[in-house]
């Protein structure tokens, strides 16, 4: 396993966990991961996924975008240090963060 | 110390960049330090650790954080310890950050005496030591390049008389030995490969006339002269040209023996040399 894939999976799994701890949320994931940088990193047919899913669904929300740009995903697409981004937000929120952020 | 989502978190995190080898324990211990763990650790769980620690070969980070665990140091250590850590670990993960640990090796070589720019490579920076800073250099240290090329069989610095490598040429070309060595010494002077073939050659001479004996003889002088020819040099430049001048005055001086049978004997030898040749050829075939 290359760097870059330890580090894929490492994001996948932070971004993960801090969604179902409820660390940080789906709107904070976005908050970071905005349209701008959805548009611009994920690739066509998943731009065209997440937005198939919500015009089905009638609505397009945080949760719905990332029920289809999953973890593993958004660590494949977008540039790790947005990610971080979010993941420092978070930790500093919670008060315990504070140094990690770029 | 965090909350259960928070550690749950933490958890997976630390967890992971350590099975993904993106931290080390190490890493942990960096900032879990055993101050931190005396504090914060249960004693329980220190009892195990010091068990741990007791029975194995060698304690180290990994064997701290595999006794302990991840899951149970998230839920003891504060928080903020622990965000640290990840926090390193995810600038290092990022490149955005060069974690400058302290190459205590760098400055232990020394800088370099002799040596020309060999040392220091890695750490040093390049910028000022750029060419050889020894400062000690005395005005023969342009010979210096000499040094790394020690080839320097080179008995020509030996008429320079300039820092020598203590055991290569000289003693043995002392008139102790007048052996093949001796003559090579003779030669070298001013051409390495040239001058050694020329040697045997001027040892021929010796066969054409006895005042080449007397010569050779003669030679010894100006060879321990040379150590002593730093007195010479002061109408040289430079070392260089210090050289080559001393090795023209050992020229001379052997000329001005045999002045008149040197200038014969030189074509002679030449003759001479390839008829010795050819004739160590023949005996080799007869044997």
């Amino acid at each position: 396993m290359s760097s870059s894939e330890g580090r894929e999976r490492w994001f996948a799994r932070m971004m993960e966990s801090g969604l179902e701890n409820k660390v940080f949320a789906p709107a904070d994931v976005l908050t970071h991961a905005t349209p701008d940088v959805l548009a611009s990193n994920l690739p066509p047919e998943l731009l065209s996924k997440v937005l198939a899913s919500s015009l089905a669904a009638g609505a397009m929300t945080p949760e719905r975008v990332l029920e289809t740009v999953t973890p593993e995903l958004m660590a494949r697409h977008i540039p790790h240090d947005v990610l971080w981004e979010c993941i420092a937000s978070a930790a500093q929120r919670a008060g315990v963060g504070g140094s990690g952020r770029s | 110390m965090s909350t259960p989502s928070l550690t749950a978190f933490f958890v997976d995190a630390l967890g992971s960049a350590l099975e993904l080898g993106i931290a080390t324990p190490d890493d942990v211990l960096r900032h879990v330090t055993p101050d931190v763990l005396s504090v914060q650790l249960p004693r329980p769980l220190w009892a195990k650790l010091l068990a741990a620690c007791l029975a194995a070969p060698r304690a180290d980070a990994k064997l701290v954080v595999e006794t302990v665990g991840v899951q149970a140091l998230c839920e003891n250590i504060q928080g903020t310890i622990l965000w640290a850590c990840l926090a390193e670990v995810g600038q290092r993960a990022l490149g955005k950050s060069i974690i400058t640990r302290p190459p205590a090796a760098v400055t232990a070589e020394r800088p370099a005496e002799k040596s020309a720019p060999t040392a220091v490579p890695v750490a040093s920076p390049p910028s000022p030591s750029g060419a050889i800073p020894s400062p000690a250099r005395p005005p023969t240290g342009p010979v210096a390049v000499p040094s790394s090329e020690p080839a320097p069989l080179g008995a020509p610095p030996a008429g320079s008389g300039t820092q020598r490598l203590p055991g290569l040429g000289r003693p043995p070309t002392s008139p102790g030995l007048p052996s093949s060595s001796s003559a090579t010494g003779n030669g070298a002077r001013v051409t390495g490969a040239g001058a050694s073939t020329r040697r045997p050659q001027a040892q021929a001479t010796p066969i054409g006339s006895p005042s080449s004996s007397s010569s050779s003889s003669a030679r010894p002088a100006p060879r321990t002269g040379p150590p002593a020819a730093p007195g010479k040099r002061p109408s040289t430049n430079s070392d260089f040209e210090v050289e080559t001048d001393v090795g023209a005055e050992w020229k001379k001086q052997p000329t001005a023996m045999i002045v008149p049978d040197a200038l014969a004997v030189d074509d002679e030898q030449l003759v001479d040399w390839a008829s010795e040749e050819t004739v160590i050829g023949t005996d080799e075939r007869k044997r």
